[in-house]
């Protein structure tokens, strides 16, 4: 049997009394993806390593020179850029960071100790990179044997598209979701910056937590292999299905902004002020009785069409106007609170500033405030899910580069003081990234910069 | 003794009535669980749920229904009526994981059975967080997608915002509900006890916007929708379109792919720098070079040139699509003696090994589960004349 962890290790910095207190993950990831996962695992109690390198950087601290200046604190750069960046920042609060060149054989040994007091091992790197660094499942396995090994690449390990590099929309084009949105012109529309990343993330949590409730009952760890694309695809099952059953019949689904089957209208439209809007719902020929009530849509005219739902559909262009006509003089919040009140489904559509501020996020704590040397106390978005008994927490300010080097070696590896001098000598540990930019194309960074 | 490596013996109880809270339980049914779902004696309202499968009848020919409840067993149950809580305090009693109704009397009720069950994850999938500015709205997948911070940026920035596609916020909820629960149940292997576990649509759906909140209040800033400064690029080829990523180290290769020669050769665009704030002049020269270009001769050459190129598949397309033919994934399932795909394994795992089965016709599995509670099959005619079950 392997050594243990010691619950004394956890009282340390990294981890929480969260539901996998004792749970200790090396996080192998960049960007959003993979590191949204370890941050979910980070709330529920787990102690996550955050493996960089000095030439390895995460991809979402970069440019490491400073780039676009909505992404920093007052969009000022500051000494260390690679360490202020809420992309990063907000990812990767709750863990701990070790900054290690892993093609040194130091490095790899630094790492390797790292996994034999670890369960977890997690990868959102191209397909192959594990096995490049000779961190094949065998040998992973040697390390620890009821080690978990989760590789999540955007295609999977095999198949003709597994040697593409992805990112979040690219993955979507790949999935079938681009196709589903659009305006009614061909056109495909991937969604905002990258949605495939948090749905990769959610998912690399579930398979995750699964292995690790069943090593409970078998005392076996194992190698999983979640190709995001695949593993998406099921959020979209029933859509895909039905694409399947229409293609005997020759038929392909209509694409119309947001018109579904299931409302009418059901659409954004134009509130007073700049790019202000409100989503409405109308499932019910009553609702939109109701909702015309309030709008004061006058019935007697060419509104009249729109009693019926298929009236509705047919008229979408009438519909935004006799909707906006009313809508254009109301603040979106107000006008969305208005309609609930009725019982009609609305709701202001939110920027970043709106988020900020929706009350009922701050109802459960869904912000925390955290700082660190670099950044000062700020606000940073939490999770929707919460435990009665063992709640977890966002529980410290995401690492700045390198930050836990010390504790990973001295405290959990046991490294004596001189050999972790030697190492920071030799360039093998670092503080302080010594590249502009990874070497390595990486998967699902959903990064803009 | 061989344990089986999954979640075989688990005894889950259903009664969301929501796709959020189905989809967690379809995990739990992948895995091996036994999910039995409750639902109203005309069925669940995800049955009334398109798109339909041509040719089936109704209520089975929900596909949404379809996909996510299969491996279940279904039994019908009124919860608003006293008969019905008190036969669903009978079906949770030994549950390990009960996903409760959404609020009101019959999850008071179930929440009353539940009291002394000390050992059962007990899994509430909400709209909205109870106590909340926003306790009593109504959501649905346009709503949660307009709160998040998603949708304000999907889209054209001349247009309306988009809430994108399907069901995401929802399975996002369900998600998030699956790992709650499975992380309860790993703490009650030490602790032998179980919790309450929540997981709220809206506020899952806020943590999957590009940090906007976080941005907010780093600098007050806010994003446009479709970002004139991002370089995502979705182009029109001569035989369907891509989405592609010209950024970064990326550059040489992208405009390699595409044979846009004239940028890679361009000295005013030589640095990352150059391009910072010219990506909408830039996607416009890539486009003209996507048109004459066919989407296999490009994605050959991103492959050698480890540029970031997917095609945009039509979902139909899928079916036939040479990567997943080449990787098994399609599986079917027989329903009424007909082969019927459904999605192949949500992740590859080298000892636990998935279950598929077909979703459960209405109230198929009355007679074995009620059976076992000691209720005849007078008393369970009894029920079904008197509209419980």
């Amino acid at each position: 049997m392997e050594s243990k962890t010691t619950s004394d290790d956890f009282s340390r910095p990294g981890g929480n009394d969260g539901p996998l207190h004792g749970v200790r993950v090396v996080d192998f990831t960049t960007a959003w993806a993979g590191p949204m996962s370890t941050r979910i695992m980070a709330y529920l109690g787990a102690q996550i390593v955050h493996v960089e390198g000095p030439g390895r950087v995460d991809s979402w601290r970069l440019p490491l020179e400073g780039g676009d200046p909505r992404r920093y604190p007052s969009g000022e750069w500051g000494e260390r850029p690679y360490n202020r960046t809420s992309l990063f920042n907000t990812q990767n609060v709750g863990k701990l960071g070790l900054a290690v060149e892993l093609k040194s054989d130091d490095g790899l040994q630094i790492l390797e100790s790292l996994i034999r007091t670890s369960d977890v091992v997690i990868s959102n790197f191209s397909a192959g990179t594990l096995a490049r660094l000779g961190l094949t499942f065998e040998r992973l396995q040697s390390l620890r044997r009821d080690l978990i090994v989760l590789e999540m690449p955007a295609y999977g390990l095999t198949g003709p598209m597994s040697r593409h590099v992805a990112l979040g929309p690219s993955m979507e084009a790949a999935c079938g979701m681009a196709a589903l949105t659009g305006y009614g012109d061909g056109r495909p529309i991937v969604t905002g910056p990258a949605y495939m990343d948090p749905i990769g993330a959610f998912n690399a949590v579930s398979v995750v937590l699964t292995a690790l409730a069943v090593r409970a009952r078998t005392g076996r760890g194992q190698h999983i292999e979640m190709a995001q694309c695949e593993a998406a695809m099921h959020w979209i099952g029933e859509e895909l299905l039905a694409a399947d059953d229409r293609r005997g019949r020759r038929r392909q689904r209509d694409v119309q902004g947001n018109a579904v089957t299931y409302a009418a209208p059901h659409d954004a439209f134009r509130c007073a002020g700049e790019d202000q809007w409100v989503a409405i719902s109308v499932t019910t020929d009553a609702e939109w009785a109701t909702a015309a009530d309030i709008m004061g849509i006058d019935h007697s005219g060419p509104a009249d069409a729109l009693r019926t739902v298929l009236g509705r559909h047919r008229n979408r262009d009438l519909v935004r106007r006799v909707v906006e006509a009313w809508t254009m003089t109301q603040e979106k919040h107000h006008a969305a609170a208005a309609l609930q009140s009725a019982g009609v489904l609305a709701a202001p559509v939110c920027d970043g500033r709106d988020v900020a501020h929706r009350s009922d996020l701050d109802h459960v704590g869904f912000f925390a405030e955290l700082s660190n040397r670099d950044v000062a106390a700020t606000q940073y978005q939490g999770l929707g899910l919460q435990l009665s008994r063992t709640p977890g927490r966002a529980a410290a300010h995401a690492p700045m580069f390198g930050e836990h080097n010390d504790f990973v070696l001295r405290e959990m590896l046991h490294l004596p003081a001189e050999q972790v001098r030697s190492l920071v000598e030799a360039g093998v540990v670092a503080d302080s990234p010594t590249v502009a930019a990874p070497r390595q194309a990486v998967v699902s960074t959903g990064s803009h910069e | 003794v061989t344990v089986a490596a999954n979640l075989a013996d688990l005894v889950v109880v259903d009664l969301s009535e929501s796709i959020a809270g189905q989809f967690c339980s379809r995990l739990l049914a992948d895995y091996g669980a036994e999910v039995t779902l409750v639902e109203p004696p005309r069925g669940s309202e995800i049955r009334y749920r398109g798109p339909y499968r041509s040719g089936a009848r109704r209520p089975d020919d929900s596909l949404t229904f379809f996909h996510l409840n299969t491996g279940k067993r279904s039994v019908t149950l009124d919860l608003s009526v006293v008969s019905g809580h008190e036969l669903a305090g009978d079906l949770v009693a030994a549950a390990d994981v009960v996903l409760l109704p959404p609020r009101g009397p019959g999850r008071d009720a179930i929440l009353g059975a539940l009291q002394d069950a000390a050992r059962a994850v007990v899994c509430g999938v909400d709209d909205f967080a109870a106590g909340s500015e926003f306790e009593d709205w109504s959501g649905s997948e346009l709503i949660f997608q307009a709160l998040s911070g998603v949708m304000h940026e999907n889209g054209l920035a001349t247009r309306e915002p988009l809430y994108g596609c399907g069901y995401r916020s929802l399975y996002a909820a369900g998600s998030m509900a699956y790992s709650a629960t499975v992380a309860a149940l790993i703490e009650r292997e030490h602790s032998g006890v179980g919790q309450h576990v929540t997981s709220t649509a809206a506020t899952v759906a806020a943590s999957m916007n590009y940090n906007r909140g976080t941005q907010f209040f780093y600098n007050g800033s806010i994003e446009p929708r479709d970002d004139p400064a991002t370089p995502r690029m979705t182009l029109q080829c001569a035989d369907g379109w891509v989405v592609a990523f010209a950024n970064g180290p990326r550059w040489a290769g992208t405009c390699q792919a595409f044979n846009a020669l004239d940028l890679l050769d361009d000295p005013t665009l030589g640095s990352e720098r150059d391009r910072l704030h010219r990506w909408g002049e830039i996607r416009e020269r890539f486009q003209r070079a996507a048109l004459s270009q066919r989407i296999d001769d490009v994605l050959a050459a991103a492959e050698v040139h480890h540029s970031v190129v997917a095609r945009v598949a039509q979902p139909a397309e899928l079916f036939d699509d040479a990567h997943l033919k080449a990787r098994d994934y399609w599986r079917s399932v027989e329903v009424d003696g007909v082969e019927r795909p459904v999605l192949g394994p949500f992740a590859r795992f080298s000892e636990t090994v998935l279950t598929v089965n077909r979703a459960p016709c209405l109230g198929e599995h009355n007679d074995e589960v009620y059976g076992r509670l000691g209720i005849s099959e007078f008393e369970r005619d009894i029920l079904r004349d008197s509209g419980v079950i």
